[in-house]
């Protein structure tokens, strides 16, 4: 077994994986860049290495510094968590070179499943239905043909993409080059490359995907379905598991396939196989993702086992221990994921400070925090605060669950998405189950925060800047100076 | 001068009276009719007071009712803190409602910034790779009507 690993990430995925670390007595080592000297992560390692400039490029996403790191710390393996350099064969590949283990797949699993266009065509080879789409990338004239060719609407999608990054959708012709350059644009500034190709764009599909695990000797277990519909910007907010409405039959037939998938690719270690589900039940290949996913908390509770755990075993070589049929289901879970935007203003990103942070207790609730009462939240970054998950008997107890979650849920100072998850789980096409990839971005479009519950909200301002003397009765308020009142305010 | 309530950005006219208020640190637990509980959950901070109740939070600020002259109708504004991607668009493009005029990138996340109503590029404020602030003006548009000089209420 390790001694000592290396976590190059930050935030919920750093913190996730130092917590099972530990449980395991492995030495935990964090990366932090100056923008997070005060990281949740920096504060739970045993030991925390700085890597400068807030900019990915000079600190997460540096393969020179964080090997450096590891390095200068003892380490003997490093853990990529997901997001930043998670996906990058030539960080798996300077890893190794370096003498130390990589907890994910190899250098040459990680370059076939990180081309998208490569990775289809040998999935098709192998059988399995893949969107339709355009074999090769993409560019110019020969777009216009292939365009014609899968039919509108469809997507321009980055070769090497991932996180909803480097996806533009085309409705009809005239949008073809835009979405093309923009696409382009957008994958070359995360990833640094350029490529792109086509893919049909499904109307009103569901998102399913599956957790599968492989050890390096052939075992390889699924560890159930995760329905991932609920998205914006192509990115997951709401995620459950069992998926609601499918039948066992095509439940079985979906986890098979990621498995078949899986096998062709030659994968090891953990990951996702994505599809895309139609009504009628027919289902394609979406992409395979070499990773820990930010949603695997679902998982994890759905069935009580520890993924972080079972990737470092089989990084360090262990056969799989489980079967299939060790695997099971103990009940509905449900994650949603708090992000500092304002749902209201398409989703827009919010930076600042975290005055208040309270996560929810309470039965069947896992809080996986990503920032710390006190710190800011960085432009540079993802602005995730939270996931919360619950764990229910059934789906409908599990709803009331998250619902109780959310309203427990205290975070002050930027706004978040809490009210409207809470609302979009209130709704009646979430509890009926009747979702598709459209319904979060068509449900925000007509929402709303609770207008009534401003007034309370101005009292509640009144009260905080009034004499305490004043606060008991709030008939007997003075009028309210604000010039007062403010000069509380920058201390 | 008259002051006026602004509740995530909302006007607040009235805010409820004639309850009893227990302070509960950091907040307050607002007591109607003898029954009634509403929770408030209170942080001070970036000019404001952030107020939080079962699952929804509010920032509150107090400012003069007079509204400080609103930026035009055709001036394109940074929608958040975000550093310019691309500019699309230079002076003296005639450019349509819902065209793409300035790129701007937070956090991972670009945003197309586009024209509100038909016009006239009259000035571009910013360069790419500029750091900009909520609310910052990023590009002047001039109303082809009124260049046209035919309408004046367009």
């Amino acid at each position: 077994m390790f001694k000592k690993v290396l976590v190059a990430n930050r935030g919920d995925a750093a913190v996730r994986v130092i917590r099972t670390l530990r449980e395991m007595g492995i030495g935990a080592v964090a990366v932090f860049s100056e923008a997070d000297r005060d990281g949740l992560h920096v504060a739970l390692a045993d030991e925390a290495v700085a890597l400068g400039d807030s900019e990915p490029s000079k600190s997460y996403c540096n393969i020179e510094k964080v090997i450096g790191a590891a390095k200068a710390t003892g380490c003997d393996a490093v853990h990529p968590g997901y997001g930043f350099l998670a996906e990058d064969a030539g960080f798996a590949r300077a890893v190794l070179d370096a003498g130390l283990a990589f907890i994910g797949p190899s250098p040459e699993v990680l370059v076939l499943v990180g081309n998208k266009v490569e990775a289809r065509s040998l999935l098709a080879e192998a059988g399995i239905d893949i969107v339709p789409g355009s074999q090769d990338v993409i560019s110019g004239e020969w777009a216009e043909k292939e365009a014609e060719r899968i039919g509108y609407p469809l997507l321009v999608k980055s070769v090497v993409g991932g996180g909803g990054r480097g996806i533009r959708v085309a409705q009809k012709p005239a949008d073809l080059a835009s979405a093309l350059r923009e696409a382009s644009d957008e994958s070359f500034a995360a990833f640094l490359d350029k490529r792109v190709y086509l893919e049909k764009l499904l109307e009103r599909p569901r998102h399913i995907e599956v957790q599968v695990i492989r050890d390096r000797y052939g075992g390889a277990v699924h560890l159930f379905e995760r329905e991932c519909s609920l998205q914006r910007r192509f990115q997951k907010v709401i995620e459950e598991s069992p998926a609601p409405g499918l039948s066992e039959v095509l439940k079985e037939a979906i986890a098979n396939t990621a498995l078949r998938a899986m096998e062709t690719l030659r994968f090891e270690g953990v990951g996702t196989v994505e599809f895309l589900l139609d009504r009628r039940g027919r289902f394609w290949f979406l992409e395979a993702n070499p990773r820990l996913q930010v949603e695997h908390p679902v998982t994890e509770m759905r069935t009580g086992l520890d993924l972080v755990r079972l990737q470092i075993e089989i990084a360090c070589g262990m056969g799989l221990s489980l079967r299939q049929e060790d695997v099971h289901s103990i009940g509905h879970a449900i994650e949603c994921r708090i992000y500092a935007e304002d749902p209201q203003s398409g989703f827009a990103p919010r930076s600042g400070p975290i005055l208040m942070l309270r996560p929810p207790g309470g039965p069947g609730v896992r809080a996986d925090l990503a920032v710390i009462e006190g710190s800011s939240l960085s432009q540079e970054y993802d602005p995730l605060i939270a996931k919360v998950v619950v764990l229910a008997e059934d789906r409908t107890r599990a709803i009331s669950r998250m619902v109780r979650a959310l309203e427990e849920t205290v975070v002050l100072g930027v706004d978040t998405s809490i009210e409207f998850l809470r609302d979009i789980l209130k709704s009646d096409r979430f509890i009926s189950g009747n979702i598709d990839t459209s319904y979060l971005e068509e449900f925000a479009k007509c929402w709303k925060p609770d207008e009534s519950f401003d007034a309370w909200a101005a009292l509640g301002y009144r009260l905080e800047c009034s004499s305490s003397a004043d606060q008991a009765k709030v008939s007997q308020l003075a009028p309210l100076s604000p010039w007062k009142a403010l000069k509380h305010f920058g201390r | 001068m008259k002051f006026q309530y602004k509740v995530s950005g909302r006007p607040v006219l009235n805010i409820p009276r004639n309850c009893t208020v227990l302070a509960s640190r950091p907040g307050f637990h607002v007591v109607l009719n003898g029954q009634k509980v509403v929770p408030l959950i209170v942080a001070r901070g970036g000019g404001g007071v952030h107020v939080f109740s079962r699952g929804m939070t509010r920032k509150v600020s107090v400012r003069n009712a007079v509204e400080r002259v609103q930026a035009a109708n055709n001036a394109v504004l940074a929608p958040l803190p975000a550093v310019v991607a691309r500019v699309l668009v230079a002076p003296g493009d005639r450019v349509s409602q819902g065209q793409a005029l300035v790129v701007v990138s937070a956090m991972k996340v670009e945003f197309t910034l586009v024209a509100g109503c038909d016009g006239v590029v009259q000035e571009v404020r910013v360069k790419e790779g500029e750091k900009v602030k909520l609310g910052q003006v990023l590009v002047l548009l001039s109303g082809a009507e009124v260049e046209d000089g035919s309408h004046d209420s367009a």
